[in-house]
């Protein structure tokens, strides 16, 4: 070997290091974001953890004037507001993922028009669904949705009380609102890199349209589907403002979905900078470190759903 | 049979249907409401004397001129007067350059908003900034350091005053004051209906349920009382924390035993018995606006920034007289509330408050009985390490909360905020003066 071609070598293999050493700094660093987040969220926490153990996440009880902090009422209410959400959202933007890629009248044109408005929902802010709902979504649902509902299903009692629009139940259709964009346009990147062999097969053995989508293309892509679905309630766990101003805000634990409650993010919105004393100050940490945890806890379960779900195919997000 | 390739025809049809509705949209919104930017123009003459009382008089004025942005022509929405005092301000001559850091609670902050830029106009080498994030985060602001002033709702409780810096002397400055109604929607019903602390206390516990309890007739004449409604109460609240609810939930807990013993009082987020928390005054506004038969505590700046928007109720003070919020029955609230001087020492801050000063005031025919201040708060000494100001800066500072306590006052009638009695005025002077840096009082002349 030549002394240049020597050279050579070594600088790209240099480069190669430093590249290397990069982009694992930056991997760790992240981790390392992470790590240091949970950490301080314990420690600045760690009053309240004494004090309340495991009530603070099974106990029921706010009362200040006792200086008691339980935060299970807000829990149920952030999984029933994004279980909602999840329940109506799901089905709409998997609905509009399947029309997208599947319809074949209009043109492309049409296609991609309807995607990109249906993605515009996504750059609306929080804040404006907030306050849209608090105007317009929620006396709505107290003058027509909600009567309805209950003289239909009223002898359920996930829908006794009295409907009044800020409740468990707006909250969640402001949610599924907010992550139908998320789901419909990962479902349809999806849908749309399902190979076109697929499809064809099918209709050569004479399937109609809804057995091709039913038997062929969804089971194809139903890790990258469930991918989308987790995105979405990663998102509806995590949403503040939207669901603040119609919640109805009640610290009570909510015996239907039709009465007021509570989310962890807007107890953290409502409480941050009122607080006087530091068990409150530690009790609002615990609440921010309960959020966070749930967070991990559903992409963890996620993650492991999807890799026992594609453990055989080929294909996968 | 590429469904990726985007088509031209497509983007561009979705690009032009959104750049339609934002235009259409911006076009609704500028049709329907001629106000754009306000700018707010000061003109002091300092002529001479009269500090101000409870209905306070006028010595220069301070015009709010509406501009819109689509250059029609400036319609005044609101005026303010203000008065120069004979307290002699820097007003004269222009403050050194620098920047004031202060950062407090969300009650006074529109009232703070006018005062900065107000102030900023007539000294325009100083910069002044607020930080609106509760009460809470003023007094921990304050105690580690970060504001020139802090601001808050609610005298630090004792646990706070054990947590500031040791040796250190927090001076707390009342600059405003303001009150809590009840304001109701009951459709039909013009008067205002008469509540005491009592009744409102098993309203909002959820013990009173109906509109036409017994216990809600009895206060109000036989004419009124025989049209109010069997309705359910829908009861509003705040859902954030703020001083507007320490205040009306410490009068609750005044007046009823029960509230007391099972929710108390407190500005962060309380367990409200029953009831939906609306976040910020106009989400309490607009939750009762939008439901019949609902009642809610708001805070007074709201009505008088929207008048007959919403019906309110009178309170019972302890003279026995239902009392109609305004702007002067505060003023006279909290003027009998300092009667006896402010607290001196910590432990007496930790327990002062104009509504406990005032429950018992038999004396007081006039006041308004849920009344509160705001306070200021600024250390004794600034050239402290814990206070991290400068000798600039404290000049500037204590510049600034002078001429908020004096000539700032009447700047808060048209945003709702009652001005401060002239003994509160007194004692807030005062209590600046013997503001020290390296041992020489910052502010001289007053």
């Amino acid at each position: 070997m030549t002394a240049s071609q020597k050279g050579k070598r070594s600088s790209r293999s240099r480069g190669d290091l430093v590249l290397k050493s990069v982009v694992g700094a930056a991997a760790i660093g992240v981790i390392a974001l992470l790590a240091g987040l949970g950490i301080e969220l314990a420690y600045s926490s760690r009053l309240s953890i004494s004090t309340f153990g495991l009530s603070f996440i099974f106990g029921s009880t706010w009362a200040p004037i006792h200086s008691i902090y339980n935060a299970f009422p807000f829990l149920v209410g952030t999984l029933a507001t994004s279980g909602i959400g999840l329940l109506l959202g799901v089905p709409m933007g998997l609905g509009i993922a399947i029309f997208l890629s599947e319809n074949r009248r209009g043109g492309r044109a049409l296609n991609t028009t309807l995607g990109s408005l249906v993605e515009l929902l996504a750059a609306v802010p929080s804040v404006i669904y907030g306050l849209w709902g608090l105007f317009v979504l929620v006396p709505f649902m107290a003058h027509f949705v909600e009567p309805g509902l209950k003289s239909v299903l009223g002898f359920l009692p996930i829908f006794s009380g009295t409907p009044i629009g800020t409740d468990l139940l707006t909250a969640g259709v402001i949610l599924a609102i907010m992550i139908i964009p998320t789901i419909s346009a990962v479902s349809r990147d999806v849908l749309n890199a399902v190979p076109n062999s697929q499809r064809e097969a099918m209709y050569s053995l004479g399937a109609t349209d809804w057995e091709v989508i039913r038997k062929s293309v969804l089971p194809y892509a139903r890790s990258g589907i469930f991918g989308a679905i987790i995105l979405g309630l990663g998102r509806a766990v995590g949403e503040t403002m939207a669901v603040t101003f119609v919640v109805g805000n009640n610290t009570n634990l909510p015996h239907s979905l039709l009465s007021p409650g509570y989310t962890l993010t807007s107890l953290i919105v409502n409480q941050l900078g009122a607080t006087t004393d530091p068990l409150a100050d530690a009790a609002l940490v615990e609440v921010s470190l309960l959020l966070f945890l749930l967070a991990l806890v559903i992409n963890f379960v996620a993650r492991g759903l999807v890799w026992r779900m594609t453990r055989k195919t080929k294909f996968r997000i | 049979m590429n469904f990726y390739k985007t088509g031209t025809s497509g983007t561009t049809i979705g690009l032009v249907v959104v750049l339609v509705v934002i235009v259409l949209a911006a076009g609704a919104y500028i049709a329907l409401n001629p106000g754009g930017t306000k700018t707010v123009t000061a003109t002091s003459t300092a002529t001479s004397t009269a500090t101000s009382t409870a209905t306070s008089t006028s010595l220069g004025t301070l015009t709010a001129t509406v501009s819109t942005t689509a250059t029609t022509t400036a319609t005044t929405v609101s005026t303010a007067t203000t008065t120069a005092t004979t307290v002699s301000t820097a007003t004269s001559s222009l403050l050194p350059s620098g920047s004031v850091n202060g950062g407090g609670g969300t009650l006074v902050y529109p009232l703070m908003q006018a005062w900065i830029n107000t102030y900023q106009y007539l000294q325009p080498n100083i910069q002044i900034s607020y930080a609106a994030l509760g009460s809470g985060k003023g007094i921990s602001g304050i105690t580690a350091g970060l504001y020139n002033f802090g601001e808050s709702d609610a005298p630090l409780t004792a646990a706070q005053y054990s947590a500031l810096p040791s040796g250190s002397n927090l001076l707390t400055i009342p600059v405003s004051d303001s009150g809590v109604i009840p304001a109701y929607n009951l459709p039909g019903i013009t008067a205002h209906l008469n509540f005491t602390g009592n009744v409102l206390a098993e309203i909002f516990y959820g013990t009173i349920t109906n509109w036409n309890d017994p216990r809600i007739a009895a206060l109000q004449s036989p004419s009124v009382a025989s049209t109010l409604p069997s309705n359910p109460i829908q009861v509003y609240h705040r859902s954030d924390g703020s001083g507007t609810m320490y205040g009306f939930t410490q009068y609750l807990s005044d007046s009823n035993k029960t509230w007391a013993e099972n929710v108390g009082y407190s500005t962060g987020v309380l367990n409200w018995p029953v009831g939906v928390g609306c976040l910020h005054n106009a989400g309490v506004a607009q939750c009762i606006s939008g439901n019949q038969y609902s009642i809610g505590p708001l805070e007074i700046a709201y009505e008088i920034a929207n008048p007959g928007q919403i019906n309110y109720g009178a309170v019972k003070n302890a003279a026995g007289h239902f009392v109609l919020a305004n702007l002067t029955n505060i003023a006279l609230a909290v003027g009998a509330g300092v009667r006896n001087g402010l607290p001196s020492t910590d432990a007496q801050w930790s327990s002062f408050s104009v509504i406990q000063q005032t429950f018992n005031d038999t004396a007081d025919t006039q006041i308004y009985p849920i009344a509160t201040f705001t306070y200021a708060l600024v250390y004794q000494d600034l050239s402290a390490s814990y206070a991290a100001t400068t000798q600039v800066q404290a000049l500037d500072t204590l510049s600034f909360l002078q001429w908020v306590v004096n000539s700032g006052q009447a700047t808060g009638a048209y945003l709702g905020y009652a001005p401060l009695p002239a003994s509160a005025v007194t004692l807030d002077n005062q209590l600046l003066a013997s503001i020290t840096y390296n041992g020489t009082p910052v502010l001289t002349g007053s």
